[in-house]
């Protein structure tokens, strides 16, 4: 198919559990892996939250979907960038994150937004 | 007094305005993202610094669990559950929701 998107990239700016947006998102990426020829994502302000450890939503009664995450590989989702003033401004590091990460200043995360066909906000 | 707050400190305004009115003697309770407050570094780099001894911070244990930071809160944070947040209800009047 000819007219496929050459690249997506969904910008992930709300925390997990707070409203379903996150949730949202993360059905939309999975679904858009489908058709998509490649998809990235990038975790800025609280949306990285949604990467961190330990997150146990049993008490809450909702599921947790954040720990599928972990299998984005399986959907041939690799690129995954965090934005690294926003990761030290809430005192985390990689090592608090459920899956490996890229790292990026504001400049690499300017150029990584013009170099994407498709950007979608949640 | 209580003051609630359900809303990030790093994407809202809401617990600094609090912090703005908020009494020595009063009580703040962090619910839902409002938890994201407790963290260790955004207690001592923005609440600890503003020598609030009098004032005691609460932060709901199962919203704490949800977002995985139970080993990553600060230790001036008094933890509760959902009965210890009713109880706060009851011996704070009046409440004020800072969402």
């Amino acid at each position: 198919m000819e007219n496929l998107p050459k690249s997506m990239l969904f910008v992930l700016r709300q925390g997990p559990h707070q409203t379903p947006q996150a949730r949202e998102a993360f059905d939309i990426l999975l679904m858009a892996s489908s058709f998509a020829n490649k998809i990235s994502l990038l975790f800025l302000s609280d949306g990285l939250f949604q990467l961190i450890k330990q997150q146990d939503t049993t008490l809450l009664a909702i599921q947790n979907f954040t720990s599928a995450y972990k299998a984005l590989t399986l959907y041939d989702i690799n690129n995954v960038y965090v934005a690294k003033d926003d990761l030290l401004a809430r005192g985390l590091t990689e090592a608090d994150l459920i899956l490996a990460t890229t790292l990026l200043d504001d400049i690499e995360i300017s150029a990584l937004i013009a170099q994407h066909d498709i950007i979608l906000n949640y | 007094m209580l003051h609630i707050i359900n809303k990030s400190p790093f994407i809202s305004l809401a617990l600094k305005d609090c912090l703005r009115f908020a009494g020595n003697t009063d009580a703040i309770l962090l619910i839902e993202d409002g938890v994201y407050a407790a963290l260790e570094t955004y207690m001592s780099k923005h609440l600890i610094p503003l020598n609030l001894n009098q004032l005691t911070i609460y932060a709901l244990n199962e919203d704490i669990y949800a977002r995985g930071l139970i080993d990553r809160i600060s230790s001036k944070i008094n933890i509760i559950d959902y009965p210890g947040f009713v109880d706060l209800t009851l011996t704070n009047n009046p409440i004020q929701t800072w969402s």
